[in-house]
Parts: structure tokens; sequence; C-alpha cells
């Protein structure tokens, strides 16, 4: 990278991407990297919500957008904000990952000697489930066949998963045994050949429903097992509890949007309820309003919800970063005193606004004599172009300092 | 908050360019909000413009990705990098470009159609298939348009061409 300012590379480096697993030994876990990120923010997903359409963005950055235009960014079809759902699982397994992925990363780092080494094994391994996997189901041909396709380590687990109901008494059980004993007995109708038949179905002797109670474990063991290592509890009511907010949310409404025929005093009447500032003006205090109604929202959909005077902490980061992009002489020096900001926010706005002529005819002047010198010297030409872009900045910011 | 990360790791990202696309960064390291761009389309051999180099000012506004970047073509010849081992190309003409501004029509960079899940790569990207795919029916230059609507395609081709290798 050419870049050579200490700032940017600093925050470059905790900056994370897809690609960085392109180097491990699992390469398509760049995949599952890349499906966990946030189009818009291309950040991990932080508080996720599932849009009518199936998309899922993080609740701040789909609020911020859908406030604007009432589509998904990714489809563009017609999304509204009361259509957007909480995903509680996806939240706690992206935090899994984003917890873990440094370590991840690290494991399945390649090591540069035993490169090829490590593949070949890699390899070995695959071959020989797949050949496992064969063997296993050789007995049915049917369920080889969805088996041998595109088969992996982490698809030995579905051998399990693949059930079906029986179209006649409706009981979930592997397809392998609906195909052979079982429906002849239930065209039978003998209720008690059917019970018998769908005991034997189970695997190592367990019934159907403790099947279904350890295949959901399986999913959830994985997000919830940094919790599980603080917690003490047992691991069914741990992976259900990673999934429950806390209690204090479920009382909370939802804001709903912003009414723009509001009168400004019923306006200020709504934001005081909250706590947040109204000062400036009416444009100002509806971009306020609405960014808190979009923090507010997104606020309740996250796993851990923040207390509301964070929030207005939040409003207040955003509403200076907005803010940064007006002239630069609005902001009062680092050491000054209370009085000073205030007296310098009426005096020059006044000064401003008596010198406007003084101020136009000096950029003229100076305009005219950056034309001068351009003809003079025509060497360096993009230092010019950024100090035609300064000039205006430069010279509010003089006339602002002689007020001090 | 949320720009400076998103163009961070678009900056990450642009390491990883197609071919078509040379240059893709910030012009100064403070400043993550106005980029440089330099694109050569050769790779698609049936392009008029394939043996030129153009340069494009990219422009981002503080709330991006929620609105789009402000994408023109450099046409100011004393602005443009001379700093390269080739002669980048300062007029372009296209229907959908205007000749004196540089600036672009194109419909996903206006705010009512962008979507924040497209990059800066993919903005350029959909300028580079622009360059082939030009839309007389919205014309920014109508002499261009013209020549398009009348199907002539030696006088384009040797417009274009005139205007590529005499910069």
């Amino acid at each position: 990278m050419a870049l050579s300012n200490g700032i940017v590379i600093d925050n470059l480096e905790d900056i994370s991407d897809p690609s960085d697993w392109s180097t491990s030994k699992f390469p398509n876990l760049s995949q599952l990297d890349s499906s966990l990120r946030c189009q818009i923010c291309k950040d991990f997903l932080k508080a996720p919500v599932l849009t009518s359409c199936g998309h899922t963005f993080c609740s701040i950055c789909i609020r911020r957008f859908i406030s604007d235009s009432n589509k998904c960014p990714i489809c563009l079809e017609e999304t509204y904000e009361s259509g957007l759902r909480k995903v509680l699982l996806l939240d706690s397994i992206t935090k899994w990952f984003s917890n873990n992925r440094s370590e991840l990363l690290k494991s399945v780092k390649i090591d540069q000697v035993n490169d090829s080494q490590d593949e070949d094994d890699a390899n070995c391994e695959l071959i020989s489930n797949n050949i496992q996997i064969l063997d296993n189901d050789s007995k049915s041909a049917d369920s080889s066949k969805i088996f041998t396709i595109n088969e992996s380590p982490n698809n030995t687990e579905k051998k399990d998963d693949v059930l079906a109901e029986c179209p006649i008494c409706g009981v979930f059980m592997p397809i392998t045994d609906i195909q052979g004993t079982h429906i002849e007995n239930c065209l039978k109708s003998n209720p008690e050949d059917m019970k018998k038949s769908t005991q034997k179905v189970t695997r190592n002797g367990s019934t159907i429903s403790q099947f279904f109670s350890e295949r959901t474990n399986k999913t959830l063991q994985k997000s919830s097992s940094h919790i599980t290592q603080q917690n003490s509890l047992t691991q069914n009511e741990s992976s259900a509890q990673s999934q429950l907010q806390p209690k204090l949310v479920k009382t909370k409404q939802r804001l709903a949007n912003l009414d723009t025929s509001l009168s400004t005093i019923k306006l200020r009447e709504k934001m005081n309820l909250f706590n947040i500032p109204t000062q400036g003006t009416r444009i100002q205090m509806e971009q306020r309003m609405k960014e808190f109604i979009n923090l507010y929202n997104a606020n309740l959909d996250s796993m851990n919800p923040v207390n509301d005077r964070i929030l207005l902490d939040r409003l207040q980061k955003w509403e200076t970063l907005i803010n940064n992009i007006k002239p630069k002489h609005t902001t009062p020096p680092i050491n000054a005193d209370e009085q000073t900001i205030k007296r310098q926010k009426i005096e020059s706005k006044e000064w401003n606004n008596k010198n406007k002529d003084h101020f136009s005819d000096l950029i003229k002047q100076a305009r005219s004599n950056m034309k001068k010198q351009k003809n003079k010297v025509k060497t360096d030409s993009d230092n010019i172009e950024r100090d035609d872009d300064k000039e205006h900045e430069q010279f509010s910011d003089n006339d602002t300092e002689l007020l001090l | 908050m949320t720009s400076q990360r998103r163009l961070l790791k678009e900056l990450h990202d642009s390491s990883n360019l197609p071919e078509s696309i040379l240059y893709l960064h910030p012009i100064d390291e403070s400043n993550l909000y106005i980029w440089n761009c330099i694109i050569h389309p050769e790779n698609s051999s049936n392009s008029y413009y394939k043996n030129g180099y153009f340069q494009l000012k990219i422009k981002i506004p503080q709330n991006y990705p929620i609105d789009p970047p402000i994408i023109s073509f450099l046409i100011d010849k004393n602005k443009i990098d001379k700093n390269k081992n080739f002669k980048i190309c300062t007029n372009i003409p296209h229907c959908n470009i205007d000749f004196k501004t540089g600036e672009i029509c194109l419909d996903i960079l206006k705010k009512n159609i962008w979507s924040p899940a497209w990059t800066l790569k993919s903005a350029i990207q959909a300028i580079l298939i622009l360059l082939d795919n030009q839309e007389p029916d919205s014309p920014l230059n109508v002499d261009m348009a013209n020549l398009f609507r009348l199907n002539d395609k030696k006088a384009i081709e040797s417009i274009i061409n005139f205007y590529i290798n005499n910069t």
C-alpha cells in the first residue's frame, strides 16, 4: 500500500476482510465471513434484521437507508421499516464468529514450511470421509445419491438429518425407513405394528423426540459456546438463553416514524421526553429526532441493548460528525472557556453579516492573484488545485482569529 | 464514523481490482473523501475506447454509502496525473458524458436509484459498461447522440480515435 501516513495505516490494520481467509487452509471460510457481513457497512452484522424480501442488514444501517427511500439495497424491492424483524440466532452466530475470528484465522493459517504436506493431509481426510460415507449408505441406494454430491467433512453430520413425513401416519423418520417396511405397515393400518416400526426406526435406541432435541442442540451449541464458558448452566438452558433479550426490551415500544407535519412546539415536547437537545433550526431538530428514532429502534434489535443515555451520547457524536462538513471556524479553540465559546458564536455570526461584502472582495482578489500565479508557474498544478478549495476557509479563519 | 470505516474497507479491498481499473486510491492520505481513479478499457475488444486512458474524480459525501459518490471524468489538463507512463485522455466524446465538464449521466449514480450495497469499485465498473453501451436517448453530448441515432459507425470511431490519439 502506498500510504505513508500513520493514522490511516493504524486504522487499516484492525479492518478485517473476507479475503483474509484466502491464504488459510480453508479458503471457503471467506464465503461464511462475507455472508455474515452487512452489505451496507461491510462490517459484521450488528443486531441483524430481516427485510420483507428476505435480506439481512445491521439494524441501524438499514433503518438509516430506509428512512430515506423505501427499498431493499440488494434487490431494490420495496421494503418498509415496519416490516423489519430481528434475527437473534444470526446475531449470536455473528458475535461468536467475530469474537473467535482472529484465533480461528491463526489456527488455520498455513505454515510456510509444511505447506504442501498439510494440504495433502487435508485432501486425504476428505477422501477417506467420502469413502466412509459411501460405505454407510451403500445399503440404501437413494440416500447415497444425496450424499455423494459436494461431500465435505462437515456434511457427515447431515447424514442423520434427512427426515421425511410418512404420507400415511404423518410421523417424521429417515427416508430410508419410510421406503422400507414402514409404509407397508402403515397401509395395513394396524396401529400396534405402526408403533413398533417407528420405534425400530430410531437409531441407537433413542426416540424421535430425543433426536430432535439433540439436533437443535447441535446448531445452538456453536452460537452459545462463549456464553457457556462463563455461565455454569447446562448446555440446554444456555443455548435457549443466548437468544433471550433482557426483559426490559420487551416492555419497550418501538418509536413511530417522525411525523413531519408536527408543529415545532409539539416536536420540542416530544424531544424533551427523551432528553434530546432541542437547539438549532427546525431542519436540524428533525434530523436529530430522525437519527434518534433510528438509534432507538436499532437498539431494541440488539442482543445487549444499552441505556438511553448512551444513545444520547451516540446521537451527539453523530451530530458533531455531520457538523464537521461545515467551515472549521465555527468550532472554538481547544483551550477556550465557556464564555468565549458563547461570545464567539454570537459574534462570528454578526461579523460574517457585517463583512459579507468585504469577504467577497477579498475572495475575488485572491482568485485573480491565483490566476496570475497559475499563468506564471504551471509546475505544481495539484497543489494549486487544493489551495483553491481551501481559499475561502482560510480567509474566514483569519477573520475569526482577529476577533479573539 | 460509518462512512470512514466503510471507506477504509474499500481502500483495503482496492488492491484487488479488475484489469480495466488501473488505479483507485484516495487523492491524499489524510482525506478519504476525494478519490482518484484511472481506467483503461482495453479488455473489451469491441470497445471504441479500448486504447484510451481516462482519469475519474470521485467525491464522496459525508453520509456515504447512504448517498452515492459523485463521479466525473477529469477533463482539466492541469489537474491530470502526469507521473504515469501513459497519456491520459482529457476529451471524452460519449453520448452520456458532458464534453465540457466531464459530468456522467448514469442512473445508478443518482440518489434515488443508488443502493448502499454497491461500492466505489462497482460504480466504476458500471461506468466502464456505460462506455460501451451508449444511451442516445438521454444525451449530455447531443452531437454524439445524433451520430449514434444515425448509426454512423465510421464517424463515431474516427471521432473517438481522433480525441484519444491527440492527447
